[in-house]
């Protein structure tokens, strides 16, 4: 499963997404701020818990979902490595780094970007640009799908016999998925004028409670790094 | 005009800016809970007369009225909101990240107060029978289900026309099945209904007048017999004639079904005819031993 369809079924979707949002960039603001290795490792295993336990994410994919930023990240602790030799310093900017990707993973994993973006509105995001993400955002699986059957049907027709013939067939696949976007945007104009459309894109909010004991196990996460930080340094 | 009048195209012709004629001189009246289906080749300008009819295209000739108003730049939110479109490809009409915010999209256009909204979302989503689907992604759907979304999204405007472009086009029969009980409901709460197809033997089961558009004219405009009985149109419509109407043809030349003219609109019909028939037929009959 990929990380958006995780973000659909899970548990922790449910949950007030205004509540999600502020927690994870809570978390990652104060573990780049604190700039403490227990912390980042409190966050990284934490993060991973909250996910596989509550979110119910497969541990091997959220391992999986993990990989590349790691290995970036690796790749620049090694360089980091090389240009100090401080080992301590590489470890704390690499666990610092692990840690803020963690936070985000939570909130990628538990909240739906349809969702992410009604909270944008209500922090007064201009509507011009939250109208224009949810067009992006129904248009990357619209594209994908036509993009992904003509691939199929060049592929069935030999379009990637060959190294030559696998460029050309790449090049005639994107072009024509420009015309057809073209296309698109004009059908998908008109069929938004006839619901209409007078220049604002506007959907009904979702109304999803604030539970009392959610905002007190959040502020318990940041209490319990505050007090790692305090006692473990 | 006449009293009954819904929407009127007066000797509307159309023409995009590169100039192409897309329709010329149609005129139309549609009376209030009328079902018409719409026939005619791919290009003929169905779509582009379900546009004009919708307010989002603007005739370039002639006029449209609704409830005998004239319609013009100023009112065409007035023609939007009384008439709604199912587009064919519900991939270019959904734009939401949900099923629940898709629906109520065109409800918040309409400016309606966030109760009523939900109450129509949710009714919207009752009638095609998408209960439990309100959070789903439109990307998670099948062709069939993102069909219905496409459907509720109109039924959630309320408005008194629907215009149908190809709804069973691409669909199973299941789906198919489906969508013809809905236009049924539909037409049964009183709602006018246009419905574009290619599928003669449901237009001829399904409409009380056919329209034939064919390179931007208005070529026939009757009942679904009378329209199929002049073959030279539906031949140069390259429209096959239904085969519930050739069977009674068929029957009515070598004398095996009395009641002649009657039309039978499905195969019940036709049978309970034949039945009729030959009750009325049996007892002067030979007996039988």
């Amino acid at each position: 499963m990929g990380m958006e369809h995780y973000a659909y079924v899970s548990p922790l979707r449910h949950k007030n997404a205004c509540l999600k949002t502020t927690f994870g960039i809570t978390v990652l603001v104060c573990g780049l701020a604190m700039d403490s290795i227990a912390v980042s490792l409190w966050i990284t295993v934490s993060m991973m818990g909250i996910s596989v336990i509550w979110g119910k994410v497969r541990l091997y994919d959220y391992i999986r979902f993990l990989a590349m930023p790691l290995f970036f990240i690796l790749f620049g602790g090694g360089a980091l490595f090389f240009a100090t030799e401080d080992m301590r310093l590489v470890l704390l900017v690499t666990l610092r780094a692990v840690g803020a990707v963690s936070a985000f993973y939570f909130l990628t994993l538990s909240t739906p970007v349809g969702e992410l973006m009604a909270v944008l509105r209500k922090c007064h995001v201009p509507p011009v640009l939250i109208g224009l993400m949810y067009l992006l955002y129904r248009d990357i699986f619209v594209l994908t799908g036509v993009w992904q059957s003509m691939f199929t049907a060049a592929q069935s027709r030999l379009g990637y016999a060959d190294y030559r013939t696998s460029l050309r067939t790449f090049g005639g696949i994107g072009s024509n998925l420009l015309l057809l976007s073209w296309k698109r945007a004009d059908d998908c104009y008109h069929a938004m004028e006839a619901r209409g459309y007078e220049g604002t894109i506007c959907f009904l909010e979702r109304r999803q409670s604030c539970r009392w004991y959610d905002v007190l196990a959040a502020a318990g996460y940041i209490a319990v790094m505050a007090a790692i930080r305090r006692f473990c340094g | 005009m006449k009293e009954d009048a819904l929407l009127c195209l007066r000797d509307v012709s159309f023409s995009y800016h590169t100039g192409r004629q897309v329709l010329t001189h149609v005129d139309l009246t549609i009376r209030a809970g009328e079902r018409i289906a719409v026939l005619g080749p791919n290009g003929a300008g169905k779509s582009t007369l379900f546009l004009l009819m919708n307010g989002v295209l603007r005739p370039s000739r002639g006029s449209i009225y609704y409830k005998g108003r004239r319609m013009d730049q100023k009112n065409s939110n007035e023609l939007r909101r009384s008439v709604g479109i199912i587009f064919q490809d519900a991939d270019s009409q959904i734009i939401a990240p949900s099923v629940r915010e898709e629906i109520s999209f065109g409800p918040m256009n309409l400016k309606l107060s966030s109760a009523v909204v939900e109450e129509r979302v949710a009714h919207a989503i009752a009638s095609v029978n998408l209960q439990g689907f309100e959070e789903r992604p439109p990307h998670y759907l099948s062709g069939g289900e993102k069909k219905r979304v496409s459907i509720a999204d109109i039924i959630a405007m309320k408005p008194d026309v629907f215009l149908f472009d190809e709804p069973m086009a691409c669909l199973d029969p299941a789906h198919a099945r489906r969508v013809e009980t809905l236009l049924e409901d539909l037409s049964g709460q009183g709602k006018t209904l246009l419905v574009s197809t290619h599928d003669v033997d449901f237009a001829y089961r399904w409409a009380q007048r056919i329209l034939i558009v064919q390179e931007g004219s208005l070529k026939a405009d009757g009942t679904p017999p009378a329209v199929f009985a002049q073959e030279a149109l539906c031949r140069d419509a390259n429209l096959s004639c239904p085969v519930l109407l050739r069977i009674e043809k068929m029957l009515e030349s070598r004398d095996l079904l009395r009641a002649k003219g009657r039309n039978p609109r499905t195969v019940e019909e036709l049978e309970l005819l034949l039945k009729q028939g030959n009750d009325c037929v049996s007892p002067a009959g030979p007996a039988q031993g």
